[in-house]
């Protein structure tokens, strides 16, 4: 009797059946061997049992990944460490595997989303070293400004890699907490089929004129180059003319996207005429055969906004042996020119490189980028207030 | 333990570390004008498209509800669920291709959510049509019209199977990352992941965050409300006759398909280039593909799990019910949020650090659906089996082991399957939480996207593609098989007693 619901429940597989005769070939086929089901408690057992198994696993698994965070003090293999990297990942990747494959050290990368750009890792990093234990060797990002910050704040190691005697010293933290290298230009792209070369600003100040600005894409000031070059813009031409920029950006209409690849694909789909941007978004848009040209502007004094990546050694980092190999290696010129050989197109830093690769600097902007970092929190308040608000 | 790892101590670290860290968000207690304006588009944009993708599900529905249960036609469920599997990044990467350069992308978004998500309604009404509309519709047209049946009989029986559909739609719609970001809109659910990762205090989340979690609220209130109000006497549907659809209904559903497929596919396959591209993109990224897809499957897992225990368990199925829900209406951002608080400790360093997190963020994110089933799961322990199985002398926890449990395997594969899927194309959640062992593939394929790479854009879309349709083919294989051993049961019973 006490099998009875068994067969019972064999048979509502079958949700509409009516027919007895299905109840009756069941009882047929397991009456006989009803010790084939197991008890109720049974049951339970088994299912806590595979639940128990399942949990087992997975902090088994988590502790061996976790054994692994530290392989300097295990001693296995060559060691690892793990980079927070802001640099796009097309070429980082490429970049980043021929250290694994020189040195044997495993390398585990974070690459910054879309969202949060640099500024993402950034806080990452921050959060990491509120909590006491900083999961980052290196810091490595697409631009130098949240660079800054991290040092400012105490979170990068003093080391200076030996390979840096050839980069000038505007490209390196006095403090030798970070270096500077491979940079990339801010331009205005725009559609050369579209817009004939005279009806281009010369200046980044005209961009907030009516007749471009309403016609500009441009990508969130919080995030990205896009909040040095705004904050190159409040510390080279004050605070004033800085938010009369913004202001002029806000009421003439100028479209604000989530990225500077979001600018490009704008002027490609044909919904704004300029994107303001980095070379190498041109760059790669061009090379997948979209129609679009780009123009460095003049910021004021002479030349555009040039952005260097940088590298630096996280305090405190779970591997810091590995991370000064990887900075070594990640501030050579050899990865500089990778990175000039590369779609990025970064123009070198070191003037023997340019000159060997053939790779001539645009005119560049004269202001310091301690100057930028400075006025950063007050070009950063004023985008909150007047642009994104 | 998993709603506890998942849910529960993460809800408490967000508050804890809301009032930790000063529970006054930097710009106030207001939302900007910006919040608004973000918020009005995201609302436009998915209300327009929940009401288009119902009116294309009708057909489907229609068509799943003349058989006597849904999974009675494996072929057009299969089809459905690979639909429904298939990241909607994916298809908007497909129609940006086949629409000219200069379509407006508020009406990319909504063609891509509509024919995306149009199962999800062809479900839910086909299950309302089969277990009341079709009754009563085949009643009504003995006195009166056709329309007249539809407008006055059924509309109203089905009003609360429409009003679930809308709701889970609009919910979708409303916290989507992947679709408004291919197609270049910046909406609420957008910008909310940028506030995240702009700054490092909880309460600079949480707190334009609650305008999407109200409006979302506002919904389900209301969903919950018409669902109480319009309480029907459910016909037994064992007493249904199937009846077949007629050609019309096969072609309408088969046009609704190929509109979902063939534009999007056929504009990625065109632009694929050479076969090298895919096998390119294969080898740079397949530890990438393979641990995304373990990670999921292992999130899904737990989820089932999570689900199994507390249908058979009993106790807390509310409250497990509403936690998840909660975590459901909750932004990715935000979910991503409260586990960092949870876990970002050195004491929890070994699931910070890996990929447990990112499990647990998917676990958080979509245990909903999980909890769902089994609430599902639990409305049917008031069956003849089960009652008779109480009889007999079985617990609770066993008839739920033995009777439904078994009787629902379909569910319990869709939770799994609909589960992986969506962690595979979660990028609100996992963006938070990443970590460097591997790179999720759908955080790989929007790079490629915003790098231009259309090859690998294209060849990584289309292991997502295969994923999807795999699990279609598997369901109808399951199901098939399923339908041909009931059958032969039949057919055996039949013999020996009559």
């Amino acid at each position: 009797m006490g099998a009875d619901w068994r067969i019972s429940a064999l048979v509502s597989r079958r949700t509409s059946c009516d027919n007895v005769a299905v109840a009756v070939c069941a009882v047929n086929r397991y009456g006989g061997r009803r010790s084939a089901f197991p008890s109720s408690r049974q049951a339970m057992r088994d299912f806590e049992k595979c639940a128990a198994l399942l949990v087992c696993g997975v902090l088994f698994a988590a502790t061996q990944c976790g054994c692994n965070r530290k392989p300097e003090q295990s001693g296995e293999g060559a060691g690892r460490v793990v980079v927070y990297c802001s640099v796009d990942e097309t070429f980082a990747r490429e970049v980043l595997a021929k250290f694994q494959l020189n040195t044997g050290i495993e390398v585990a990368t974070i690459f910054d989303s879309e969202a949060g750009k640099t500024t993402g890792l950034v806080n990452r990093v921050i959060r990491e070293a509120q909590s006491g234990r900083p999961g980052a060797d290196v810091f490595w990002s697409g631009e130098l400004f949240g660079t800054m910050r991290l040092a400012q704040a105490g979170l990068l190691a003093v080391y200076q890699p030996p390979s840096v005697e050839d980069i000038p010293p505007s490209y390196r933290d006095p403090k030798h907490r970070w270096t500077a290298l491979a940079l990339r230009a801010r331009v205005l792209a725009f559609d050369p089929k579209r817009t004939p070369p005279d009806e281009l600003p010369m200046r980044w100040e005209d961009v907030a004129k009516p007749e471009i600005a309403r016609h500009t894409a441009i990508a969130n000031p919080l995030f990205g180059t896009t909040r040095g070059h705004v904050g190159a813009m409040f510390a080279l031409w004050g605070a004033e003319r800085g938010r009369a920029f913004l202001h002029s950006l806000r009421d003439n209409g100028a479209l604000i996207v989530d990225g500077n690849s979001a600018a490009v694909r704008a002027v490609i789909d044909g919904r704004a005429k300029f994107a303001v941007t980095d070379a190498d978004d041109v760059w790669v848009a061009q090379r997948c055969g979209a129609s679009l040209d780009s123009r460095p502007l003049d910021m004021g004094d002479g030349g555009t906004l040039l952005i260097p990546c940088s590298v630096g050694v996280v305090n405190g980092g779970p591997n810091p042996q590995t991370a000064r190999q990887l900075v070594d290696f990640l501030v050579s010129a050899e990865v500089e020119r990778m990175l000039a050989m590369s779609d990025s197109r970064n123009v070198p830093v070191r003037d023997a490189l340019r000159r060997e690769l053939q790779m001539p600097s645009p005119a560049g902007s004269k202001i310091g980028y301690e100057l930028i970092a400075g006025a950063m929190g007050e070009s950063e308040a004023a985008v909150r207030e007047i642009l994104i608000r | 333990m998993v709603l506890a790892l998942a849910i529960v101590w993460p809800a408490a670290a967000l508050i804890e570390a809301c009032f930790s860290q000063g529970a006054a968000p930097a710009g106030g207690f207001t939302f900007t004008a910006r919040q608004c304006g973000l918020l009005w588009r995201s609302l436009w944009l998915s209300g327009v498209a929940t009401v288009i993708c119902v009116a294309i599900s009708l057909p489907a529905a229609f068509l799943l509800g003349r058989s006597a249960r849904v999974t009675d036609q494996p072929l057009t469920l299969a089809a459905l669920l690979a639909t429904l599997l298939c990241p909607p990044m994916v298809y908007s990467f497909g129609w940006q291709r086949a629409l000219p350069a200069g379509f407006d992308p508020h009406l990319r978004c909504i063609l891509v959510w509509s024919l995306w998500a149009w199962p999800i309604p062809a479900l839910i009404v086909g299950a309302g049509w089969a277990r009341v509309g079709r009754r009563a519709f085949e009643a009504a047209i003995l006195t009166t019209s056709t329309a007249s049946a539809f407008v006055r009989v059924v509309s109203p029986l089905l009003l609360r199977y429409i009003g679930l559909s809308m709701m889970i739609l609009f919910v979708l719609f409303f916290g989507d990352y992947g679709a408004p970001h291919a197609n270049g809109l910046l909406v609420y659910a957008t910008e909310l992941l940028g506030w995240a990762s702009d700054s490092n205090r909880t309460i600079d989340t949480l707190w334009p965050a609650l305008l999407p979690v109200g409006v979302t609220s506002v919904a389900l209130v209301c969903v919950a409300g018409l669902w109480r109000h319009c309480v029907i006497d459910e016909e037994s549907v064992e007493q249904l006759i199937p009846t077949h659809g007629s050609r019309m209904w096969h072609g309408l559903v088969l046009i609704c398909l190929a509109l979902t497929w063939v534009p999007p596919m056929g504009a990625l396959l065109a632009h694929l280039g050479s076969r090298s591209v895919f096998l390119n993109a294969v080898r740079t990224y397949w530890r990438d593909i393979i641990a995304t897809f373990a990670v999921a499957l292992a999130a899904a897992a737990i989820v089932t799990l999570a689900a199994a225990g507390v249908a058979a368990y009993g106790r807390g199925r509310r409250f497990a019910l509403a936690m998840a829900l909660l975590f459901g209406a909750l932004p990715g951002a935000v979910v991503g949020e409260a586990l960092i608080a949870a876990y970002n400790h050195p004491l929890t360093a070994v699931v910070y650090d890996d990929w447990p997190i990112v499990v647990l963020a998917y676990a958080a994110r979509f245990g909903w659906i999980g909890m769902l089933a089994s609430t599902l799961i639990a409305s049917a322990a008031r069956g003849v089996v089960a009652d008779q199985a109480r009889t007999d002398g079985a617990s609770e926890a066993a008839v739920v082991t033995n009777v439904l449990l078994p009787s629902h395997a379909p569910l319990v594969a869709s939770v799994v399957a609909v589960t992986t899927v969506l962690a595979i194309g979660d990028v609100a959640a996992s963006t938070l939480v990443r970590i460097p062992a591997f790179s999720p593939i759908a955080h790989v394929i929007i790079e490629k996207f915003h790098r231009f790479e259309d090859g690998m854009l294209i060849s990584l879309s289309f292991i997502l593609v295969a994923v999807a349709i795999g699990c279609g083919a598997v369901f109808f294989l399951i199901q098939r098989h399923r339908l041909a051993r009931e059958h032969a049961v039949l057919r055996q019973g039949n013999r020996i007693s009559f």
